[in-house]
C-alpha cells in the first residue's frame, strides 16, 4: 500500500485550517494595530500556534502528494516556497508578536502573513484546477493583466451539422468534457496535451496519441477501450468514461486522417454518424432525415399563391416541412420568369423540384441555382446547354440531377464534377459522347447501354 | 367544404341525420371542442393528406395487371421436382385437403405437370427466370420478385376485386381510387388514375368497377384511356363547337350549379363541377399526351414492333410511361388472357410474345430517363395457377386450373430492393414455405413505398372508418431498398 500517496491526498483537505486560522491571526494584528488597542490578547498567541502547527502538517502532506507526480514540477516549487513561508511566519507570530509593542511591525506582520497565505493557496488552486481555472470566466482586460491571453471568442452557434468545424466543434469538445482537466499546459499528465490539435499529434510519454487512420497505433483509441479496471484505461481516477458515441466520432475523425480543420460538410460522414456528430456539436435534433435543418412549415399563403400559378407544392412528408414542387406546363408555352421569380419566396423551402419539359431556358436555370437547400432537380427535356448548366455549380447539396433531353455536352462534366454531393446524374440523350465518361465520383445514368438494336435470342 | 356522404344528396346544410345526430347529440361538447381546436375545420372531413406520413420513395406506380392469372411455374418459380414426377399424381400430403374450383374438382386424377420451359439464372442477381421471357430476364437486377403472393380469391371476379379494392366483394374504392383520393394530384390537367387495357384481348371480363371509386368521391374513379381516336370517350367537342364557346358554356353552367349548390348542398355538384372543368383541361393535355408521333425510333424500338399500333400491350406500356412523366399518380394496364385452362404452353408464348418485352422496355426506358428512382411498377395477376393439369394431358399439351395459395409478382423502381427474391414456395409449388405475403401485405406496402401508413388513410362511410387494407395487411419489409 502507498502510504504516502493515500495521505499525500488529505493535503487538498487540511489545507484549509492553516489559511483560515492563520488569516485569523493576521487580521486579528492588523485590527488591534489600527484601532491601536493598548492590550494584545493572550489568545492570539495560541491562534498562532494552532495555525503554525496546521501549517506544518499541510506542508508534508503536500510534499507526499507532490511524490505522486503529474505536476509540473516548476509550479510545484513555487507553491512549497509560498507554503512554507507562510508557516513560518506562522512560527515567527507565535514566538515574537507577544513582545512586540510597535503597532506598525505587528500589522506589518499580518499583512505579510495574508499575501503569503493568498500566494500559496492560489498557487496550489492552479495546479489542481489549472491556470486557466481562476480567469477562465474574467473579462479580457482582467485576464490579460493577470498574464492571459485575451480569452478566445466562442464558437458561433452551430445550428447545421455540416457548416460545424470538424476539430473545433465535434472532436475539441469531446477531448474538453473528458481529457484536458488533466492534459493540459499546466498539468500534463503523461506529458500529453489534448488541448490543442498539436499537442495531439505530437503524442506523449507512451508514443503517439493519434495516428492518422490507424486506430490500432492511435494510444488514445487504444486506452479508452481498456477494460476500466485496467491502470492504463482513460479517463483515470473514476472520472466518467467516454460514451459508445463519443468514442465513434472520434475513431470517425482519425479513420478520415485527424484533420485539424476543415467542415463536416466537407467530410461527408455517413448517415449513421450524422446524429453522433451532430450530439457531439452539440446541435441534437436540429437535421431531419433529408440530412437538412429542420424548418417551420412554408407559409399557407406562399403555398396558396405557388398553387395558383400552377405549382403542386407539397411538404415532403408531415415531419419534414421542405416540399417537393412540380409543374407541368399545357402545350408549348415555356415556364414565364415570374413564376420562377414567385418560387423564390420558397426559396429555403424547396428540396425536390422537378420542372421537366417546361420550355425552362438557360437563363431561367440561373434562377433555380439560388435554391440553397436542393437535394434532387429535374430539369429534363428542356432547351438547355453547357451555358445554363454552369448556373447549377452552386447547388452544393445537389444530389440527383436529370439533365436527359437537353442539349448538353460534354463540358457540362465540369459542373457536375464540381458538385460536392452528386451521386446521380441523369444524361440520356443529351450531346454527350457516351465513351466520355470516365470514373466518376457520382453515377451517370442513360449513356449506356444504348437501346438494344437485335433482339436478344430467345 | 361538405361532408362526402354516401347519398350524395342529403337535406341539412351539407350535413347527413347521421352525421347531424352525431355532432349534435352524442357531442355538443365534441363539436365545441372541435371548434376550439380547429375552428374552420369542425364540419370538414377532407381527407387530402396535408402531407405523407412518411418519406415517399415513389411518387407513383404504374401497373402492370395481368389479368387471368398467369402461371408462376411457367415464368418464375422454378420447379424441377414437377418435371421428374411429371404425370404422377399430386400427392395428398400436398395439396392438404385444399378447394378446389369446380372445374377440376371432380376429376379423378390431378397428375403434376411439370414446366415445358427451361429455366436459367440471370444477371448479378441471379434471378431464375424461364425462356419464355428473354427481355425481361435482360432486366432481372432491376426487379424484386415475390414468390410468396398468396390469396383467398379462386375465381376471377373476386380475385381481381381483391387486388382492386381489398376486398373480394365490390363496392369498395380502387387502390388507384385511393391514391387519388390521399395523395392528391400534380398536374391538374390529367387525370390521376388512368386505366389502359389491351385491345383485343378476349378472356376474363374487365368492367368499370374494377377502377371505380366506391364510396369516395366521384372525381376519384380510374378514367379509361381507350386507344381510338377518342382517347377519352366523350371528351372532344362536337363538331362545329369552338373552344371559346364550350369554355364559355362551361362557366355557365357551373354558375347555375353553384347557385344549386348554395340552396340543396349537394357533395356531387362539386365533383360535377371538377369533371367538367377537368374535361375542359384534357381537351388539350390528352392529345398531346397519347400522342406518340414525337417519339424517338430507337425508343419505340425497344418496346418491339407491336409499339406502333395504338392499343396494343407495347403501346401501352409506353404510353403508361408518357402519363407517369406528366404526373399522373397511378397507371394501370390490363392485358387479359392468361387463363390458361388448357394450352398452357402456347397460352404462355403467346402472351409472354406481347408482354415480355415491352413491361422490360419500360424499365429501361424508366431508368435511363431518372424516373425508375421514383416510379414503382408492379407485374402480376389475380392469383397464380395449379401444378397439376386440368383437362386432358398429352406429350406437349396440358391446362392448369386456378392457385390462389401461391404465385409470383414483380416489383421495381421506387424504394424497392433490385435484384432481390422474398418468399419461398415448396417443391411442387403448391404450398408457401417462408414469407408469405398476402394481397392487403402487398398494398401495405405499396402504400408504405408512397409514404402512405396504410392504417391511417381511412374514409368514413355508413358509420365506419374503411381503409384499403381494411383490418389487415403488414408492410413487408425486407423488399424495402
Amino acid at each position: 500500500m502507498d502510504w504516502t500517496a493515500f495521505f499525500g491526498r488529505f493535503h487538498v483537505v487540511l489545507l484549509h485550517l492553516p489559511i483560515g486560522i492563520l488569516t485569523l491571526a493576521a487580521l486579528a494584528e492588523i485590527w488591534g494595530g489600527w484601532r491601536r488597542l493598548e492590550e494584545r490578547p493572550p489568545f492570539l498567541n495560541l491562534v498562532w500556534l494552532g495555525g503554525w502547527i496546521s501549517g506544518v502538517a499541510t506542508c508534508l502532506l503536500g510534499w507526499m502528494l507532490s511524490l505522486s507526480g503529474g505536476y509540473d514540477e516548476a509550479a510545484i516549487d513555487r507553491h512549497f516556497l509560498w507554503g512554507v513561508i507562510a508557516t513560518a511566519i506562522g512560527l515567527l507570530g507565535w514566538i515574537f508578536l507577544r513582545w512586540v509593542k510597535g503597532r506598525v511591525l505587528r500589522m506589518g506582520a499580518g499583512l505579510i502573513q495574508i499575501i503569503a497565505l493568498s500566494l500559496a493557496g492560489h498557487l496550489g488552486g492552479n495546479l489542481t484546477h489549472g491556470p486557466e481555472y481562476l480567469f477562465e470566466h474574467a473579462p479580457n482586460p482582467l485576464r490579460l493583466l493577470a498574464g492571459f491571453e485575451a480569452r478566445e471568442a466562442p464558437r458561433p452557434e452551430i445550428v447545421f451539422l455540416d457548416d460545424a468545424d470538424i476539430f473545433l466543434d465535434v472532436v475539441r469538445p469531446i477531448l474538453k468534457n473528458r481529457c484536458t482537466s488533466c492534459h493540459n499546459p499546466a498539468k500534463t499528465k503523461g506529458e500529453l496535451l489534448l488541448d490543442t490539435h498539436e499537442g495531439i499529434m505530437a503524442g506523449g510519454k507512451t508514443g503517439a496519441a493519434v495516428v492518422p487512420g490507424d486506430l490500432a497505433a492511435s494510444e488514445l483509441i487504444v486506452r479508452v477501450h481498456l477494460d476500466p479496471d485496467d491502470k492504463k484505461f482513460m479517463p483515470t481516477d473514476g472520472k466518467p468514461p467516454l460514451t459508445d458515441d463519443e468514442r465513434a466520432v472520434l475513431e470517425w475523425w482519425i479513420e478520415t486522417g485527424a484533420p485539424a480543420s476543415g467542415t463536416v460538410f466537407d467530410l461527408s460522414p455517413t448517415v449513421d454518424m450524422r446524429p453522433r456528430l451532430a450530439a457531439a456539436a452539440g446541435i441534437v435534433s436540429q437535421e431531419n432525415e433529408l440530412g437538412l435543418k429542420r424548418r417551420e412549415a412554408l407559409d399557407p399563403e406562399i403555398v396558396a399563391q405557388l398553387e395558383s400559378l400552377g405549382f403542386d407544392v407539397k411538404p415532403i412528408s408531415q415531419e419534414i416541412a421542405y416540399v417537393d414542387v412540380d409543374y407541368f406546363g399545357l402545350g408549348d408555352e415555356g415556364i414565364p420568369d415570374e413564376k420562377l421569380a414567385a418560387l423564390q419566396q420558397a426559396r429555403d423551402h424547396v428540396a425536390w423540384l422537378n420542372l421537366g419539359d417546361c420550355g425552362l431556358t438557360d437563363a431561367q436555370l440561373g434562377m433555380i441555382a439560388s435554391l440553397p437547400n436542393l437535394l434532387k432537380l429535374n430539369v429534363d427535356r428542356n432547351p438547355l446547354s453547357d451555358a445554363g448548366v454552369v448556373h447549377l455549380k452552386s447547388l452544393k447539396r445537389l444530389e440527383v440531377l436529370n439533365l436527359h433531353g437537353t442539349r448538353v455536352s460534354d463540358a457540362a462534366y465540369s459542373t457536375l464534377d464540381a458538385l460536392p454531393r452528386l451521386q446521380k446524374a441523369y444524361l440520356w440523350g443529351t450531346d454527350i459522347v457516351p465513351n466520355s465518361n470516365a470514373k466518376r465520383t457520382y453515377a451517370v445514368f442513360g449513356l449506356t447501354p444504348e437501346p438494344p438494336e437485335d433482339p436478344p435470342s430467345s | 367544404m361538405n361532408e362526402h356522404l354516401c347519398t350524395g344528396f342529403d337535406e341539412t346544410a351539407g350535413m347527413s341525420r347521421r352525421s347531424f345526430l352525431n355532432k349534435m347529440g352524442l357531442g355538443l361538447g365534441g363539436l365545441a371542442l372541435a371548434d376550439m381546436v380547429n375552428p374552420l375545420g369542425a364540419m370538414d372531413a377532407s381527407a387530402l393528406l396535408s402531407a405523407t406520413h412518411l418519406v415517399p420513395k415513389a411518387k407513383r406506380i404504374i401497373f402492370l395487371f395481368q389479368s387471368g392469372a398467369p402461371s408462376q411455374m411457367d415464368l418464375f418459380d422454378h420447379k424441377p421436382r414437377l418435371n421428374a414426377e411429371h404425370g404422377q399424381e399430386l400427392p395428398d400430403s400436398v395439396r392438404q385437403g385444399q378447394r378446389l374450383t369446380g372445374m377440376s374438382t371432380n376429376q379423378s386424377s390431378l397428375p403434376l405437370a411439370g414446366s415445358p420451359f427451361e429455366f436459367q439464372r440471370y444477371g448479378q442477381s441471379g434471378a431464375t427466370l424461364s425462356s419464355a421471357l428473354p427481355y425481361t430476364a435482360e432486366v432481372a437486377d432491376e426487379l424484386c420478385f415475390i414468390k410468396s403472393m398468396h390469396t383467398e380469391a379462386i375465381n376471377h371476379g373476386p380475385g381481381v376485386t381483391m387486388f382492386q379494392t381489398g376486398s373480394q366483394i365490390p363496392g369498395r374504392p380502387s387502390f388507384g381510387s385511393w391514391l387519388s383520393y390521399g395523395l392528391g394530384s400534380l398536374n391538374e390537367n390529367l387525370p390521376n388514375y388512368v386505366v389502359l387495357i389491351t385491345k383485343g384481348k378476349g378472356g376474363q371480363p374487365l368492367t368499370s368497377r374494377y377502377w371505380d371509386s366506391g364510396f369516395l368521391p366521384g372525381k376519384h374513379n380510374g378514367v379509361q384511356f381507350r386507344s381510338a381516336e377518342d382517347a377519352v370517350l366523350y371528351l372532344n367537342d362536337p363538331k362545329g363547337v369552338s373552344r371559346a364557346s364550350r369554355r364559355a358554356t362551361i362557366e355557365h353552367l357551373e354558375r347555375l350549379q353553384e347557385e344549386q349548390l348554395r340552396q340543396t348542398s349537394d357533395p356531387a355538384l362539386e365533383n360535377h363541377i371538377s369533371q367538367y372543368e377537368m374535361a375542359f383541361r384534357m381537351q388539350a393535355s390528352v392529345p398531346e399526351v397519347t400522342d406518340l408521333s414525337r417519339e424517338p425510333d430507337a425508343v419505340m424500338d425497344m418496346y418491339g414492333p407491336e409499339v406502333r399500333e395504338p392499343g396494343t400491350y407495347a403501346a401501352n406500356c409506353l404510353l403508361a410511361r408518357r402519363l407517369a412523366e406528366r404526373g399522373v399518380r397511378f397507371v394501370q394496364l390490363f392485358h387479359q388472357g392468361w387463363d390458361a385452362h388448357a394450352h398452357v404452353p402456347a397460352n404462355i408464348r403467346n402472351q409472354c410474345r406481347q408482354t415480355d418485352q415491352p413491361s422490360a422496355a419500360l424499365i429501361k426506358d424508366l431508368k435511363m430517363r431518372g424516373m425508375l428512382d421514383d416510379t414503382l411498377v408492379v407485374w402480376g395477376g389475380e392469383f397464380g395457377r395449379t401444378n397439376y393439369c386440368q383437362g386432358k394431358m398429352t406429350e406437349d399439351d396440358f391446362g392448369r386450373d386456378h392457385h390462389p395459395r401461391c404465385f409470383t409478382m414483380w416489383m421495381a423502381g421506387g424504394g424497392v430492393k433490385a435484384g432481390f427474391t422474398h418468399g419461398e414456395t415448396d417443391e411442387y409449388g403448391y404450398n408457401i414455405v417462408k414469407d408469405s405475403v398476402h394481397v392487403h401485405d402487398l398494398h401495405a406496402t405499396l402504400m408504405h413505398l408512397l409514404g402512405i401508413n396504410h392504417e391511417r388513410l381511412t374514409f368514413k362511410y355508413q358509420g365506419r372508418h374503411f381503409r384499403l387494407t381494411d383490418v389487415h395487411g403488414h408492410t413487408v419489409k425486407p423488399v424495402l431498398a
